[in-house]
């Protein structure tokens, strides 16, 4: 019984990553990651110049569940690239370059630095909620998707992968990534959001507007994993408040070939990993499957 | 951990740009340890990293240092006025052995977290070195916090010779027979922390890093300790010297 999965053209040990925003812009941060047992490191997303990020506040748990976050796409500048690569390398597992920018220039420049720098593959961040200029305000229109992808696949060798947001085109969008050059998708990224502090009646975050992780996006996850896996058949990593083999297996079922974790990161984060991989196998078993693969998309076989 | 508001009881000017802010939380707080630190709220302004300074029962206590926007702003709240906290974050330290000899050295408003430390441990001695640069950034201590004022002798160190020992900590640490001690831990700037970790070796130096704390729960990474896998914010804020030697070199040479 295998827990392999094949996605954008990478071997994973398992179907297990982090997700982008968790820890990823220095070496150390790299090797704290691997110590998680992820199958494969996802950076933090960088941007070619440095950037500073909000003020604290920057995150909050929520008195409903979930976290909220504005940092604000913090990141060293695409210099950093080389240094994460090689870190990922010693531990000896793939590394994928979270990218993010302002235009097709923006998005090219730093993934030909990852390119160069031997990553294995890149990921498009057409969807961060809360930096203005970037993420969401690029990816929810479907052609400017489709010319960002088109322009670094047509540039990088190595696999490009889309991370796409929830809008009300995703599935547009998504089929504009993949006509566009894109290996995979990671469905979903954060959901704009925001939190009153009613004792002192004031948003709570610097930015106002923060980005929605954990398990209230689960459910709404799934769904976008659901629809876009029914139009395309594309290869999908599903991210949205995954924290056990059960929230990791539905994705699965919905479409998804591989599970980015974040939020659940926060509390025992080796546990954590090593407890999704566990469920998953005995839920492969038990679904008498003789891998993991095989339970890709199984939900929409009514 | 949800935001726990908290109401200031009162708020005192203590020293020069000095303070110690008095807050109590309108929920049950997670019980707290030494070291353990809130992130701040200060309304609209900041977020700020500060450790307990004193717990007494419902009510907790920060000493802090004015040093930008956000303390600023926070040491011209009135009593009555909402912050939130948001914690207990990092990881306590704290001594239960009746046989240790504990040496504390605190620079500046690295003192802040030294009340509670020696409230909640046990120990059979403690000797405290608090080096300022001037008298104007002293106050005074035990009569603070009569409840522990028994519990440790004070040595005052200035580095413009306007009170108690003249020089830095580091000089009045070498004058110390350091032999005595089982334990040293030592609280201030990094270059003094760096300083503590070159001139003392051995298992038993803590340090406790100033914090560069920006979300407090492991996710930003702004906190990282170089040449490690650590985070202040998750395994700090105190380590032993062998854990952040590199760092603390590194952090001061840039």
């Amino acid at each position: 019984m295998s827990l392999a999965v094949d996605i954008a053209g990478l071997r994973l040990k398992h179907p297990v990553m982090n997700a982008s925003g968790i820890l990823g812009s220095y070496r150390e941060h790299i090797a704290r990651l691997a110590s998680y047992g992820v199958s494969a490191v996802v950076t933090k997303t960088i941007t070619p110049k440095p950037r500073e990020g909000y003020n604290p506040p920057i995150i909050v748990e929520l008195p409903t569940g979930g976290l909220l976050n504005a940092v604000g796409l913090e990141n060293p500048g695409k210099d950093i690239v080389e240094e994460l690569v090689s870190e990922a390398k010693k531990f000896r597992i793939p590394i994928i370059v979270s990218v993010g920018g302002r235009n097709e220039e923006e998005f090219v420049e730093v993934a030909v630095k990852a390119d160069t720098s031997n990553a294995d593959a890149v990921e498009l961040n057409l969807s961060c909620p809360h930096a203005k200029g970037y993420g969401i305000e690029i990816g929810s229109d479907p052609h400017i998707v489709y010319n960002v992808v088109k322009a670094v696949s047509s540039t990088v060798k190595i696999p490009v992968i889309a991370k796409l947001g929830l809008c009300d085109k995703v599935v547009d969008s998504a089929i504009k990534a993949l006509e566009a050059g894109a290996r995979a998708l990671t469905l979903i990224n954060t959901v704009k959001a925001m939190y009153i502090d009613v004792y002192t009646a004031k948003p709570f975050l610097t930015n106002i507007f923060g980005g929605l992780s954990g398990p209230p996006i689960h459910p709404i996850a799934v769904r976008v994993v659901y629809e876009v896996y029914r139009e395309t058949k594309a290869e999908i990593i599903g991210c949205g408040g995954i924290y056990d083999w059960a929230t990791a297996a539905e994705m699965i079922l919905a479409g998804a070939r591989a599970v980015q974790v974040g939020t659940a990161l926060m509390k025992n984060p080796r546990e954590v990993v090593e407890n999704i991989v566990k469920g998953l196998r005995l839920w492969i078993e038990m679904l008498s499957l003789q891998s993991i693969e095989q339970a890709v998309g199984l939900a929409h076989k009514l | 951990m949800p935001l726990i508001p908290a109401r200031i009881l009162y708020i005192e000017n203590l020293a020069e740009n000095t303070y110690r802010l008095a807050v109590k939380p309108l929920y049950r707080v997670e019980d707290v340890k030494p070291f353990n630190f809130f992130m701040v709220w200060v309304p609209r302004v900041d977020e700020i990293p500060l450790s307990i300074a004193y717990r007494r029962r419902d009510v907790i206590e920060f000493l802090f240092k004015v040093r930008g926007e956000g303390t600023r702003k926070l040491s011209t709240l009135y009593p009555g006025n909402l912050i939130a906290l948001k914690g207990p974050l990092g990881r306590g330290f704290v001594v239960e052995n009746d046989l240790e000899n504990i040496l504390v050295l605190a620079g500046g408003i690295g003192i802040a977290p030294i009340p509670f430390f020696i409230s909640r441990s046990r120990y059979r001695r403690l000797d405290l070195v608090w080096g300022v640069r001037e008298r104007g950034e002293l106050f005074n201590l035990k009569n603070l916090y009569p409840e522990i004022s028994e519990k440790f002798s004070l040595i005052i160190v200035t580095e413009d010779c306007s009170y108690g020992i003249c020089g830095t900590v580091l000089d009045a640490l070498r004058s110390i027979d350091i032999n005595a001690y089982s334990i040293i831990l030592a609280v201030g700037p990094t270059a003094m922390l760096s300083k503590v970790c070159e001139y003392v070796k051995g298992n038993n130096v803590y340090v406790a890093l100033g914090t560069m704390v920006k979300c407090g729960l492991g996710i930003c990474g702004s906190c990282y300790i170089k040449s490690s896998t650590k985070l202040l914010c998750i395994e700090g804020p105190v380590f032993s010297c062998n854990e952040v030697g590199y760092h603390l070199r590194e952090s001061v040479d840039s």
